[in-house]
């Protein structure tokens, strides 16, 4: 009876062995948490080198009062998640998880305090087509180490009249594809395409993220790491900011 | 389950019922010679019985078969026969009946002391075992071969003398002088010289299982199993159940769930930190120089600690004191000579042992094979390239040596004074191009490297009676590591250069005292003893990325231990005691309590178990390091940096004597604290110090090891199957459990040997289920504010996917000839002969990008292929 139960066990032992080790998905996630603007996240489960959406995840963001949102499937993107009513927070700091089939990845970000605006020039600006460049904006900030600036140029609507520069022109996103360094900026007229009211956005971002902007992936025959990532148990990265805008109106 | 599995062992233990005496008994035969009825008798009825076969075969006895008590059939039996019975603590003991007077009684619970010695060098056999024979009774001999066995029944009992390698012999209680100790000489079956009749007799050459967890493995079979061109003493622990054997890295023992740097390597008192030649293709130990090798693994007696999951006691040679001995051998990477002579009249012995590799003067093609496989895994980094280290002008200045001498003196009052100094280096000089396949990247390698290990060691035993033995021991140690790179990168078709340099040294020392006594009174034998230990760490790297730290640590262990074997009575067996350590990094004690017991239920079955804790205070760090295999980091744990392991071990099994066979079945379960992870490619740190992206976390890990032995004759090998499980949990990785990277869950070790006369035959067998490691499951873009994205690889979690199974077969066949005066043992050795191409590791690498998506491809870094390698060794 005994060597029966002895045999039984070795025998389950062995058939417990013999269970495969899955390699689950990775979880990939990206999210830009802005103060006072709604919550869209992308989730997607990275798998054999192909995107597959989460759709029996559980997407949840928390924030340091105490508060949690679950976020929801978007009904136009398979990869979006949003959470209806949520207002972000300067200041505060958010924790974004999402848990599918067993597996929990998280990240966190603290929202920057919005930009204190020390000094900036006109907004209404007149440009010459016949230039080759001169600057005609500038803004000034507060220093702080702490956060990096991006810029983030939003063009006239469809059907806005173009600048006939005889040069190059729409400079705008070579310039500031990189956060700003320093304590304010300057534009240049030839930074602009056309004429009408523009959006500048001047993000104010963790210097965490920022190393996202100057990261380079590996070239050809370099070795991969996994590369700036704030996604415990997966990839991505999830950053939060503050974001001020200045309208510039650039007439002819 | 394993839980289950070990409750189940010790529920085998439970239901095991004891031998009854004077049974009633049944037998049937007419004229049978006595020793035989005795036999059958035993088999049937498990009674034990002390007997001298010889004497009582001639005595013919008959029964017709009616049932009838054992004490009234051998009474019957022994009636005129000139011999009587005995029953003594269970035991049956027929003796010569005699005229019961003061001087010639026969004597009873005799005490016999002695020494084992080899009968050709007459040095003291370390660890050979001595069994009475009809009981359980025994003893181990020390280090130097000197043994103290109580409890045997009569002067009229026979004693089993057994070593591994060696032909055992039966002693007789009676041949021994009261005034002067037994002088036990064991022929070693693997002489080649002087040319010997290996008599025919059982010899325990394979493996031989001496105490719960504790095995030693001839280290003659070196000689004879397949290689990679020379003899190592160490692959042969790997080919035991529960430790790894499928990483083809002498050094990397991976025993019971740990790490590589759980492993306390002991050479004759002072530690090895690196214990290989030619990145870890074979051991750094020199065959020719080494008497013994016992691994103890898991939970060891408190004499023993340091390491968390074994301790490697290495036993040197000490020289013969009969006759000088000379022995050559060439490899096809290296020649070797080994002296042996007595000096100051026989009373000591000098034994020097040297090996130098050959490869930096001559290429074999072997040699090539070997050093483009073995360099390419220590800096593998990026796609398959073209060419290799040997194609150009420039070839590697590559070499390796290792010596080893020890002289040992014997005082006519039992004081032996030795000496040992060890030395080993590997050295490495070159340079050389590279491009790929499409001649768009050229790379040029600039590496000047050295490592090695030296150790010195001195020794003064004395035996203070027949009981007592004191072994003082000083040693002192030191390994050192220099890497120094320089390599450059072009891009052919964009015309760009980038360079990468790194110096990377480690150094290490332990200077160590310790005293060791040990006293046997009864059934107890007290062990204990203290040790000293002050340790150096020296850790510098510079490199092209900024970094530039130097890091010097300092710490001293002092070490007090008790133990105490007490029989408890033929059956039982316990071990228990206590090490007690205190530590200047945390400036405070740690207790590591052990508890051994072994119980022979029969005389073919024994029952074990073991529990206890282990402490380790010195670390290797293994990086995840992006170019180089840096192995070599040690590091002492301090407070606040790195963590002290503590493992906790609970081990149960059993042996069975099937006749021919036997069979060991060990179940663990071990859990740790202060498993540390190298997360630098999964967590993002800040740049500092050498230590802060290390990840603490408790590990776990359990297994069940399975061994069949067929350990003498012509066919002789054994199977070893081991399931294990081995991982850890950190708080920064989710508290998921991390397989560890040695985690292997199924693993097959079978070694054979054929034997005749001239040959012998040798194959063995590995088969090991996929390593982990840490895959890419793609690329994921994070878009950007300013509408840019980035591509990042989705890497799996943690060691999450598992390689390929590994498995390969190696074979050899060795022939001994005369030569004149001496003997010459030729060798051939196939390694990997199907040429199984089994993956080490696999690593990710860019292939470019195509419309800003990043194309991600594979290189495998592969073990050794077919490797044939000749062997001739010369003894005169």
């Amino acid at each position: 009876m005994v060597r029966t139960k002895f045999i039984g066990l070795m025998v389950g032992l062995f058939f417990a062995a013999c269970r495969p080790d899955a390699n689950p998905p990775t979880i990939a996630l990206s999210a830009l948490l802005i103060e006072g603007e709604p919550v869209s996240v992308n989730v997607a489960l990275v798998d054999g080198f192909e995107l597959h959406p989460a759709g029996q995840a559980e997407v949840t963001l928390r924030n340091n009062a105490g508060q949690t949102f679950d976020l929801s499937v978007s009904s136009s993107d398979p990869f979006e998640w949003v959470a209806d009513g949520v207002s972000i927070e300067a200041g505060r700091s958010y924790s974004l998880t999402v848990v599918y089939d067993e597996q929990m990845a998280m990240a966190e970000a603290v929202v920057p305090q919005p930009i204190a605006i020390a000094q900036i020039s006109s907004t209404t600006i007149t440009v010459n087509p016949a230039s080759t460049g001169q600057p005609i904006f500038t803004v000034l900030w507060e220093a702080n180490s702490e956060v990096s600036r991006l810029l983030v140029l939003d063009e006239p609507a469809e059907g806005a009249q173009e600048i006939p520069f005889t040069g190059s022109s729409g400079n705008f996103a070579n310039q500031f594809r990189l956060p700003v360094p320093g304590q304010g900026t300057t534009l240049w007229d030839t930074d602009f395409r056309y004429y009408g009211l523009h959006t500048l956005s001047i993000l104010t971002i963790d210097k965490a993220y920022e190393s996202l902007f100057f990261y380079t992936p590996a070239e050809g025959g370099q070795r991969l790491t996994e590369g700036v990532t704030n996604v415990v148990n997966g990839t991505g990265y999830v950053a939060a900011a503050s974001r001020h805008t200045i309208e510039i109106e650039i007439l002819p | 389950m394993v839980h289950a599995f070990v409750f189940g062992v010790v529920l085998c233990a439970a239901i095991v019922v004891h031998a009854q005496n004077n049974p009633e008994v049944v037998f049937e035969g007419n004229g049978v010679p006595l020793d035989r009825a005795l036999l059958e008798l035993r088999k049937a009825y498990d009674i034990a019985v002390v007997y001298d076969s010889r004497a009582l075969r001639s005595i013919k006895v008959s029964a017709d078969g009616t049932p009838i008590a054992f004490e009234a059939l051998l009474a019957r039996w022994l009636t005129d026969s000139g011999y009587t019975y005995e029953l003594l603590e269970e035991t049956y003991i027929i003796r010569k009946r005699k005229p019961m007077t003061e001087q010639n009684r026969p004597e009873f619970n005799v005490a016999l002391h002695g020494r084992v010695v080899d009968e050709v060098s007459g040095e003291g056999l370390p660890f050979a075992t001595l069994t009475v024979m009809g009981t359980y009774r025994g003893a181990i001999s020390n280090e130097r071969g000197w043994f103290y066995l109580t409890d045997v029944p009569a002067d009229t009992s026979a004693i089993t003398v057994s070593y591994v390698g060696y032909v055992p012999r039966t002693i007789r209680a009676a041949d021994a002088n009261d005034a002067a100790p037994m002088r036990v000489e064991l022929q070693p079956a693997r002489a080649l010289l002087p040319i010997a009749v290996v008599r025919e007799a059982p010899t325990s050459r394979i493996v031989q299982a001496l105490s719960p967890s504790l095995v030693t493995v001839d280290n003659g079979l070196s000689e004879y199993l397949p290689n990679t061109g020379e003899p190592d003493p160490i692959r042969n622990l790997q080919l035991l159940p529960g430790v790894s054997g499928a990483l083809e890295n002498s050094a990397n023992l991976h025993i019971r769930g740990g790490a590589a740097d759980e492993n306390l390597v002991l050479y004759d008192g002072f530690t090895i930190y690196h214990l290989d030649h030619f990145y870890g293709l074979f051991s750094a130990l020199n065959n020719n120089a080494i008497q013994n090798i016992r691994l103890h693994k898991g939970v060891f007696e408190p004499m023993y600690g340091g390491r968390g999951a074994s301790v490697i006691e290495v036993t040197g040679k000490q020289g013969n004191r009969k006759n000088p001995l000379v022995k050559t051998d060439v490899s096809m990477l290296s020649a070797a000579v080994h002296l042996e002579a007595p000096i100051l009249g026989n009373r000591a012995g000098l034994m020097l042992s040297a090996r130098r590799s050959f490869t930096d003067v001559l290429f074999t093609p072997v040699y090539q094979n070997l050093f483009n496989n073995l360099y390419g895994n220590a800096t593998a980094g990026g796609p398959p390239i073209e060419g290799g280290t040997f194609g150009g002008d420039q070839a590697p200045d590559f070499n390796f040596y290792d010596l080893t001498a020890k002289v040992a003196w014997e005082s006519e009052s039992n004081d032996q004074f030795s000496f040992t100094v060890y030395s080993g280096r590997d050295r490495l000089n070159m340079q050389f191009l590279e491009r790929t396949r499409d001649n768009r990247f050229m790379f040029e390698y600039n590496d000047r490297s050295r490592w090695g290990n030296t150790g010195v060691g001195a020794r003064w035993a004395r035996q203070w009676d027949e009981a007592t033995h004191g072994t003082l021991t000083i040693g002192y140690s030191t390994f050192q590591s220099e890497l120094f790179g320089f390599d450059r990168r072009t891009n052919a078709f964009l015309g760009t250069q980038d360079t990468l340099f790194f110096d990377r040294d480690t150094e290490i020392s332990d200077l160590s005292l310790r005293y060791d006594f040990s006293h046997q009174r009864g059934r107890h034998a007290f062990k204990f003893g203290t040790a000293n230990t002050a340790h150096r760490v020296e850790n510098s790297r510079i490199d092209s990325e900024g970094i530039n730290d130097r890091d010097i640590a300092a710490e001293s262990t002092l070490t007090l231990y008790v133990q105490d074997t007490y029989k408890v009575n033929q059956q039982l067996e316990v071990t228990a005691g206590v090490r007690t350590n205190y530590y200047t990094g945390f400036d405070r004690f740690f207790h590591e309590p052990r508890l051994l017991l072994q119980y022979r239920a029969t005389q073919k079955l024994t029952l074990h178990s073991a529990v206890g804790r282990t402490w380790q205070f010195i670390r290797n760090v293994r990086r995840q390091d992006l170019f180089l295999n840096t192995a070599d980091e040690w590091r002492l744990a301090a407070d606040g940096a790195l963590p002290a392991l503590v493992n906790d071990q609970l081990s149960a099994g059993v042996s069975i004597d099937l006749g021919i066979v036997k069979a060991d079945v060990e179940g663990y379960v071990r859990t740790s604290s202060g498993s540390i992870e190298d997360a630098l490619r999964f967590i993002a740190f800040e740049q500092g110090s050498f230590t802060d992206d290390l990840l603490t976390g408790t590990g776990s890990a359990y297994g069940a090891e399975f061994l069949l032995r067929k350990e003498a004759g012509k066919h002789a090998g054994w199977i070893a199957y081991t399931w294990s499980k081995a991982g850890a949990r950190f708080v920064e990785l989710d508290n998921r459990e991390v397989p560890a990277y040695f985690d292997r869950r199924h693993e097959v070790n079978a070694a054979y040997a054929f034997t005749t006369p001239k040959y012998r035959f040798n194959a063995v067998f590995v088969y090991g289920s996929g390593l982990p490691f840490t895959t890419a499951n793609g690329v994921y873009n994070v878009p950007l504010p300013n509408g840019e994205t980035r591509p990042l690889v989705a890497f799996s979690s943690l060691n999450a996917a598992r390689l390929p199974d590994y498995h390969r077969l190696d074979v050899s066949v060795t022939r001994t000839f005369i030569v004149g005066n001496g003997r010459a043992l030729a060798g051939l050795s196939l390694y990997n002969v199907y040429n199984r191409q089994n993956v080490r590791n696999r690593y990710f690498f860019s292939s470019g990008t195509v419309e800003n998506e990043l194309l991600v491809d594979f290189s495998d870094i592969q073990f050794l292929g077919f490797v044939p390698s000749v062997r001739l060794a010369f003894e005169w």
